[in-house]
């Protein structure tokens, strides 16, 4: 992967968290595109290429918050996670919620992570830096996406 | 006695002189047979008197022989006496010789008789056996008249019984019926006529099936087969009667079957009791329970959505806050504006959440009673309120004219069509031109009223989804999604129903809801 820009696909509808996650992702040297959704819908359409997305780039990791208009985080996930050409994409959770029934039902449906956004500057800084790090530097995906 | 006197005067001596007249011995023989034939005479005379009084005498004829025996003897006696002074031998002899006859004739006739007179009970052994008799005859009368007082007694107690089970049967406070093979009834008591509202002389000529319901006839029926073929022997069973008014009545019905000596199906004995009130208790408890769950349910979710949607805007100020203090640390002035307004946007957001979120509790604790409201009154009002968007939007309103009267709390019914009008005229403003309509419709009876637009419209897919707490479809459009939580809300308390129509996106909405009519409004 070396060389190359990393895809991030942000499915976010709160325009400041979505720039939040941006700003941090900046800040972690680790060469980025960050596409931004805004609902459940958008983001199955960017990962399938379909309607407004068509020739839209595949993504390498999703970071997928959980409420979201139209379609639910968590279906979102269910349709990546159970098709045949989406499902080796790393999906992370990055959402609010800490309640014990979305974790489980997020990992039932093979969420990759899960992440609780802080309610601290610092440690958000921190976390969307470690997590640019983490994916793309330590971590090792299948060559064939 | 001519030729007797003939002999005393022709020949013999008196038989005095063969005692030479000694006056001493002459008197010894005259007195003894005197005596002698005296006590001959009153033998005789007791038994013909005995037997006179006794016809019942054996050997009767050997008896008047031996009388006539006995009277002969004696006679010869008075004879012997008589021939001391007269010398009447031959009349003596021809005496004596039918005293011999008579007396052989009696020998003759009794020695036969012995073996049977020995046969004979003796007098004390018969009496014996009499006394004996009369004792068992006495104990056995004892016995017939104790088994009478059995008998009495046990009809006096069968009647009793009898008394008793008729006040039971006809008293309980259960329907009882006694049902032949057949299903037709053959005794119901009174509770069992109440319960069904038929006379007894109705049910008596009806069957059982003809009485339970129609749905419940092949349960019922199967079980009755099943007694009927002794694989049970009794059964209970819920079901409904059909009342002769034709309305039905949930009962608990025990049923036995009762068979006869040889095993013979004769009658079923029905137990029913009335178990309506228990049913409708036990619905309303379950009603109440799923009342309850769903109460529960909307709060864990309330709770959930609430906890999620007001930490967004916690961590919009806190994390843009950071980026104020870099900014500060560079002096990046472009980035500082922009900054400060996302910060005081996300508190003023967090301003209205929770505003709305303690709007949306009041609704159901903080209800007026309904009233009744002119709904034309209470549109124009509305529209007068939300004016400001209408004219903005340069959006064209039209107003059925005749909207009915509503009864309804009248605040919130503004409420809702301030957010109806507003969310109509919001989604249809890029259109040329908005258009928004008002108005009521029938389906069947039901009123139906309505807010469509012309607007963005909603894919049917997120129809029902358009009410939930805080779920915007466009994450841009202005507003929490608390609006048409609340306008679905306020419709739920008021018994009516909500729901949005739409042909999909671009293609315009049209929101619905209904309001019990007055009748259902005081039922419920």
């Amino acid at each position: 992967m070396s060389g190359e820009a990393i895809n991030i696909l942000l499915v976010e509808d709160n325009p400041d968290h979505a720039e939040l996650v941006k700003r941090g992702l900046q800040s972690n040297n680790v060469a980025n595109n960050v596409f931004h959704v805004e609902d459940g819908e958008s983001a199955l359409e960017f990962v399938f290429q379909r309607g407004p997305y068509v020739g839209a780039k595949r993504p390498h990791l999703i970071l997928l918050d959980l409420r979201l208009p139209r379609i639910d985080g968590l279906e979102v996930l269910k349709a990546l996670k159970s098709n045949e050409d989406s499902k080796r994409i790393p999906v992370v959770i990055l959402t609010t919620s800490d309640a014990e029934m979305d974790i489980a039902r997020a990992y039932d449906y093979h969420a990759n992570s899960y992440m609780v956004k802080p309610v601290n500057f610092e440690k958000f800084k921190e976390l969307t830096k470690t997590l640019g790090f983490y994916w793309f530097v330590w971590n090792k995906q299948p060559e064939n996406q | 006695m001519n030729m007797a006197h003939q002999h005393v005067a022709t020949s013999y001596m008196e038989h005095g002189y063969c005692f030479s007249w000694e006056a001493g011995l002459v008197w010894l023989h005259v007195a003894s047979d005197v005596a002698t034939g005296v006590a001959y005479y009153s033998i005789p005379l007791a038994m013909f008197y005995f037997a006179f009084k006794r016809r019942d005498i054996v050997f009767f004829r050997i008896y008047l022989l031996f009388a006539t025996f006995i009277l002969a003897c004696g006679t010869t006696h008075f004879f012997a006496a008589y021939t001391v002074y007269v010398p009447a031998y031959w009349a003596e002899g021809y005496l004596k010789a039918f005293t011999a006859l008579i007396s052989a004739l009696s020998a003759f006739l009794f020695i036969p008789l012995i073996p049977k007179a020995i046969a004979m009970p003796s007098l004390s052994r018969a009496l014996d056996e009499n006394r004996q008799l009369n004792a068992e005859l006495t104990r056995k009368v004892d016995e017939l008249q104790q088994a009478s007082k059995t008998l009495e007694q046990a009809h006096y107690e069968l009647q009793l019984s009898e008394t008793r089970f008729r006040a039971t049967f006809q008293q309980a406070a259960v329907g009882v019926a006694i049902i032949g093979a057949d299903g037709g009834f053959l005794g119901v008591n009174s509770k069992q006529c109440d319960i069904v509202g038929y006379s007894t002389e109705e049910l008596l000529a009806m069957k059982s099936q003809q009485i339970t319901h129609v749905e419940d006839r092949p349960s019922t029926l199967a079980l009755f087969q099943k007694a009927l073929d002794g694989e049970i022997k009794n059964y209970a069973i819920e079901k409904r009667f059909i009342r002769k008014d034709g309305s039905h009545v949930w009962i608990n019905q025990s049923v036995s079957l009762v068979r006869d000596l040889n095993s013979v199906p004769a009658y079923f004995i029905s137990v029913s009791e009335d178990i309506s009130a228990r049913r409708e208790t036990e619905q309303e408890k379950e009603r109440l329970i799923d009342q309850l769950q769903d109460k529960t349910t909307e709060l864990e979710r309330f709770i959930y959505t609430i906890s999620h949607d007001l930490k967004s805007p916690l961590i919009t100020i806190s994390g843009f806050l950071g980026f104020l203090e870099e900014d500060f640390r560079s002096q990046n002035a472009a980035g500082f504006n922009s900054t400060v307004s996302r910060i005081s946007l996300a508190s003023e957001r967090m301003k209205q959440l929770l505003d709305e979120l303690l709007e949306l509790s009041r609704i159901g604790r903080q209800m007026s009673p309904p009233q009744q409201v002119d709904l034309g009154s209470l549109v124009a009002e509305a529209m007068e309120v939300v004016a400001g968007r209408i004219s903005a939007a340069g959006a064209m309103v039209e107003v059925q004219s005749a909207l009915p009267q509503v009864e309804v709390d009248r605040q919130r019914l503004l409420q809702v069509y301030e957010n109806l009008i507003d969310n109509a005229v919001k989604f249809s403003a890029n259109s040329q031109p908005p258009r928004v309509w008002i108005g009521a419709r029938l389906d069947g009876s039901e009123p139906v009223f309505f807010v469509g637009d012309n607007g963005i419209g909603i894919k049917p897919a997120y129809l029902d989804k358009v009410f939930d707490l805080f779920e915007k479809l466009d994450p841009r459009s202005s507003g929490t999604g608390v609006g048409l939580a609340i306008t679905h809300r306020i419709i739920t308390i008021h018994g009516g129903r909500i729901w949005a129509e739409s042909d999909g996106e671009g293609r315009g909405a049209v929101f619905c809801f209904t309001l019990p009519n007055r009748e259902r409004g005081a039922r419920s």
